[in-house]
């Protein structure tokens, strides 16, 4: 049960870093810091399997993680360098979520994903956003917008453990089911 | 008549603004690891140990594990079209069964669907599968005797309604055979019976259901079926189900006998599970809780208390035993929890005395006070007879030299032995099985030869039904033996009329 584990391990390893840069002060700048280190790893999803696995060797390896480090602030290198060290790769992007969900819930933050059929207009998205907002007691809703036909209309919205399912596909389903039944 | 146009339209409208989109919100996680039976998954943060939870394609499981990271789910269904990354939502409810009258004579899985195909049972009433037993105040000591039907039974060990009887044995040695005898035997008794079936062949389980109705007990008895090929998770919950819609009928002031057969196939269930959700394994890999899930289903058996209608259930739950061994660890949790076991033998299962019940080992704690007096009387010293042939019988196969008290009791041993013989699904009602038993008691049974007991037990009945019905009545209505000497005199003018199967055959040779 890796899964187990990285999680755990996500856990520990992004409080240190979080507490750290709250000492300091650094929060704000971190966060984007690792934001961008997660682009990177997203965009090349071969990053993280390479990093972790055993078709480089180690010095090759440290020169792509050195290459991560360059631009970073001084902590964010020590987490690069250590999570490496400790041969953490494969939990890097995990360290970042769990990072920023503490961030997240120091700022009263909630990312939301949000499904809809069409392109959200700008009206009905600070309509959309003011309304999660009361729903979730936060100040700000970020939200990770997508496009999905198959969901016909209405929207989806997906919070770290819950889901407001507001689709015409799943009203459909359940008349379906109604009517099966 | 005309269409009130204005007034209908004005309804709708009058619904049309009050009419409010719904959306669903739901608490939900994702699904991290699925197979064997459990899935693992993210989220669900607050969901509660044995809550129902719902797979994104309509499949439910049942919380178990709840750690600091996962929610261990049990799936109650189909796994394999659960995959990791899948959603599952909370239902906030705990799993409930369908219960009521309208499950008398169907065949249930353990979630309550038919799989009969007669068609849709039609009952709002639903029963949450695991609660608490009654406690101390809500319960009264067993009084009423539970009629078995089998001799052997309702002389030695007798079982009260509201006791919890454990028949245990090894495979093939009629266990089942004695449960299917006594839901047989329970027609017209006011008696509801459930059969849970738990890890059982289909077609074992359909030839019950068939035996069941062909003798009309269907009629009052629900079958609950989880059979080998249903995933564990099904296994391990039939019980709880069967107990479930017993207590419906409990509740209601009615008297119900439930049968889990077999609970050695639950334990492995539930075993299966709890390896496969990582609890740590403890004596024969059984989890640390494997006695809880028996004592808590055994106490759902009981006499309610007059306040709470005095409805009782009466359990009979079945152990397999691997070649006699009684103190492996579920055959002694079991033991330990039940109110009495029957032990059924292998050895003179097939040395042809059956039902093959060792009298020695099988005992009843509680059914004592709910045997009726009749019956008391005539079985009083049926245990130490047979105590006592066993241990002769063992002597005498060495010698030859045998005084004639010790071949009386040889001889009265092997007519009791031979009297306590019955055939399958015959069960023989209480008042028949009394003045067979009194004729044993009282030296009738001595000189007819031992092949000939059985004919003469059978006859006797018919002689009694046929010429002394009042005897027999009033054995049923009073529960005592006739006063005076009435039955000796039955018995002696039947005895005279019997024959043997010797004098038989003379009175043939002098006729040619």
């Amino acid at each position: 049960m890796s899964r187990l584990d990285q999680k755990t391990v996500a856990n520990r390893y992004a409080r240190a870093i979080f507490e750290l840069a709250q000492a300091d002060g650094q929060l704000d700048q971190t966060y984007h810091e690792l934001v961008s280190v997660r682009q990177i790893f997203s965009d090349n999803p071969s990053l993280a399997p390479l990093l972790s696995g055993v078709e480089l060797g180690i010095k090759e390896k440290q020169a792509l993680v050195d290459q991560l480090k360059e631009e970073a602030s001084t902590y964010v290198q020590n987490l690069l360098q250590m999570a490496f060290d400790y041969r953490r790769m494969n939990a890097m992007v995990a360290i970042i979520d769990e990072f920023e969900r503490r961030y997240d819930s120091m700022h009263k933050r909630v990312h939301a994903e949000v499904v809809t059929a069409v392109q959200l207009d700008k009206v009905r998205r600070n309509q959309l956003k003011d309304n999660l907002a009361v729903r979730f007691d936060a100040q700000e809703i970020v939200l990770n917008e997508k496009v999905d036909p198959a969901i016909l209309g209405g929207v989806v919205v997906k919070t770290a453990g819950q889901t407001l399912d507001g689709s015409i596909k799943t009203k459909i389903e359940q008349i379906r089911r109604l009517i099966v039944k | 008549m005309s269409i009130k146009t204005e007034e209908i339209s004005s309804l709708i409208k009058k619904q049309l603004a009050n009419y409010q989109d719904q959306i669903s919100v739901e608490e939900t996680g994702t699904v991290t690891y699925v197979g064997d039976g459990v899935a693992r998954a993210d989220g669900l943060e607050n969901a509660m140990a044995g809550e129902l939870l719902e797979f994104e394609n309509g499949v439910y499981g049942m919380a178990q594990n709840l750690e600091s990271n996962d929610v261990g789910i049990v799936i109650l269904g189909d796994d394999t079209q659960i995959r990791e990354g899948d959603t599952v939502k909370r239902t906030g409810r705990i799993m409930e069964v369908p219960v009521g009258d309208a499950l008398l004579g169907r065949v249930v899985d353990p979630l309550g669907r038919p799989i009969d195909g007669l068609g849709d049972i039609s009952t709002d009433k639903t029963r949450p599968i695991e609660r608490k037993a009654p406690g101390v105040m809500e319960r009264k000591s067993v009084s009423q005797p539970l009629q078995t039907g089998i001799k052997v039974i309702d002389a030695l060990v007798p079982i009260g309604r509201g006791q919890r009887e454990l028949i245990i044995g090894d495979r093939k040695t009629g266990k089942t055979s004695i449960a299917i005898d006594t839901i047989i035997n329970q027609k017209d008794q006011d008696m509801i019976c459930i059969y849970v079936a738990i890890g059982q062949k289909e077609s074992t389980v359909r030839s019950q259901v068939e035996t069941l109705r062909k003798f009309g007990a269907l009629d009052y008895t629900i079958v609950v079926s989880a059979s080998a090929s249903n995933p564990a998770p099904l296994l391990y919950i039939a019980p709880y189900a069967g107990a479930a819609m017993g207590e419906e009928f409990m509740f209601g002031g009615r008297d119900v006998l439930i049968i889990y057969d077999d609970l050695s196939k639950q334990a492995d269930a539930y075993r299966e599970l709890s390896l496969i959700l990582r609890r740590p394994p403890g004596r024969e890999a059984y989890p640390g809780d494997i006695f809880y899930t028996h004592s808590r289903l055994l106490e759902r058996a009981a006499r309610l208390s007059d306040d709470l209608g005095g409805g009782s259930m009466t359990a009979l739950p079945v152990i397999q035993t691997q070649a006699g061994d009684v103190s492996a660890y579920i055959p002694t949790n079991v033991i330990s929890i039940t109110d009495g076991q029957i032990f059924l033998d292998a050895d003179s299962f097939y040395a042809g005395q059956r039902p093959a019940i060792d009298a020695g080992t099988s005992v009843s704690r509680v059914g004592g006070d709910a045997q009726i007096k009749a019956m008391k009387k005539v079985s009083g010293t049926l245990r130490l007879d047979i105590a006592s042939y066993n241990e002769l019988a063992a002597f005498a196969q060495f010698g030859s030299d045998l005084d004639a008290a010790t071949k009386a009791r040889l001889d009265r041993g092997e007519r009791t032995m031979e009297v306590l013989k019955q055939g399958l699904h015959a069960p023989q009602p209480v008042e028949q099985q009394v003045v067979t038993l009194y004729a044993l008691a009282h030296n009738y049974l001595d000189d007819i030869p031992v092949d000939d007991v059985l004919r003469f037990e059978s006859e006797l009945a018919t002689f009694m039904r046929s010429n002394h019905q009042d005897l027999y009545d009033s054995i049923k209505q009073s529960g005592q033996l006739p006063e005076g000497n009435e039955l000796d005199k039955a018995l002696d003018s039947f005895k005279e009329g019997f024959q043997t199967s010797d004098q038989k055959q003379d009175t043939q040779v002098a006729q040619n």
